[in-house]
């Protein structure tokens, strides 16, 4: 795993860049870019939500790795500094992962936290 | 001699006032001069709530409604009366919507468009108000993620831009009517919001009891706690009397035997939640202050002895 190296924020692995940007490519809108964001719910009390969108929320907070664009809303934000996002594809793991620093607890899907 | 304290919820026909009394009239029976009783009723909501407060030196005028306009209009029409303390439930409210601080404004005869916000703040001025939550409700904050707007709108799948945007509106809300973010004013959709700004106190209707009754003190003194409720089963564990009895009298080391109308779940799940033991009054929802006293009676041969 390598990682461009910014102070604070949501960082992107090149591997998870490297994933967003072939989704984004896939899709027919342009400027997509991620989207994470943090919401209640999931078995260990808030969860994870990755979407691909192009919109651009009064208060979002955005970083760049790779020249892939990762935004989060003011809400999310405080939940997510520091976190990083990384992509796996091995046999023990497929998809998106998610370590965060400000989580005290995860479940085994790896989706929710606390 | 024993100093016992003895708090009731509803017990079948029997109101909490009416069936704290007749536990303790029970107890008493069994060892007379021998003990001393504290009587403290305990209720959540409801008119069960006024009594209990009547009964512990408190009246209150109590308004509650299912309808938030109708709630705003009681609320305005009781305030107008004069001064006094004044119980506002909202626990049939509790499924409210902040779409729902509007109509309770109108009622109140607030127009949340064009009037100025000092204008709900002289509302409330004369009046001792106390804001009754719905009991599971009293931790709910009012904004952020853990807040109203973000709570019920990801659990309705709303898109995030119309979640932020709710949460700001009630950002505004607040800071207009000086109201700063606080356990309990996410409840009910956040209509508590309403009522701080109006003055009133935040409180569950368990907590106004203790308040009321200055139970925290009482507790301090006694060697023996007693707690009526109607049904004590894993799913509710005795209902809020118990709920909130059993931890202040554990954190004391005083033990807490719990009397139930009817009783389903192990004496396991009761030692691990602070209560000594729980006795069945064998009567479910039919038993009435007579039959209480009767089964406490028997009960408390074993405790008194």
């Amino acid at each position: 795993m390598s990682v461009d190296q910014q102070t604070q924020g949501i960082i992107l692995t090149e591997a998870a860049a490297n994933k967003v940007a072939a989704l984004a490519a896939s899709e027919p809108d342009e400027n997509l870019h991620l989207r994470i964001g943090v919401a209640a719910g999931g078995c260990s009390g808030l969860r994870y939500q990755l979407t691909l969108d192009d919109s651009d929320l009064d208060g979002d907070v955005a970083f760049e790795w790779y020249g892939v664009k990762v935004v989060t809303d003011r809400m999310s934000a405080p939940y997510l500094q520091g976190a990083t996002i990384d992509f796996a594809d091995t046999i023990e793991q497929q998809g998106f992962t998610i370590d965060n620093p400000n989580a005290s607890g995860s479940c085994a899907c790896g989706d929710s936290f606390n | 001699m024993s100093r016992v304290l003895v708090c009731s919820d509803r017990i079948g026909l029997a109101d909490p006032v009416i069936a704290s009394r007749a536990i303790a009239s029970g107890f008493a029976s069994v060892a007379p001069g021998g003990h001393q009783f504290a009587v403290v009723p305990l209720a959540s909501s409801g008119p069960d709530l006024g009594a209990a407060l009547s009964a512990l030196g408190q009246e209150t005028t109590l308004v509650t409604s299912g309808d938030p306009v109708d709630l705003g209009r009681r609320t305005r029409a009781a305030m107008d009366a004069g001064p006094g303390r004044l119980l506002v439930d909202l626990t049939p409210l509790a499924e409210a919507t902040p779409d729902d601080i509007v109509g309770l404004l109108a009622g109140l005869g607030i127009d949340a468009a064009t009037d100025d916000p000092g204008r709900l703040r002289g509302l409330g001025a004369a009046v001792d108000l106390l804001v009754i939550l719905p009991g599971d409700q009293s931790a709910h904050r009012l904004l952020g993620l853990e807040g109203v707007a973000a709570r019920l709108g990801y659990a309705a799948g709303r898109p995030v831009a119309d979640v932020l945007a709710e949460d700001a509106e009630l950002a505004r809300r607040a800071s207009d009517w000086g109201v700063e973010d606080a356990p309990g004013l996410g409840a009910a959709g956040g209509l508590p919001l309403v009522f701080a700004a109006l003055g009133g106190r935040l409180l569950s209707g368990f907590a106004a009891c203790v308040a009321a009754a200055r139970l925290t003190e009482t507790l301090s003194r006694c060697d023996l706690v007693v707690v009526g409720t109607d049904t004590f089963t894993i799913g509710n564990f005795g209902g809020p009397a118990v709920l909130g009895l059993a931890p202040l009298a554990s954190e004391r080391g005083i033990p807490c035997l719990a009397l139930a109308g009817s009783v389903d779940i192990s004496v396991r799940e009761v030692r691990r939640h602070g209560i000594e033991a729980v006795q069945s009054l064998a009567g479910g929802g039919t038993l009435d202050a007579d039959a209480i006293r009767e089964a406490s009676a028997r009960v408390a041969r074993t405790w008194l002895a």
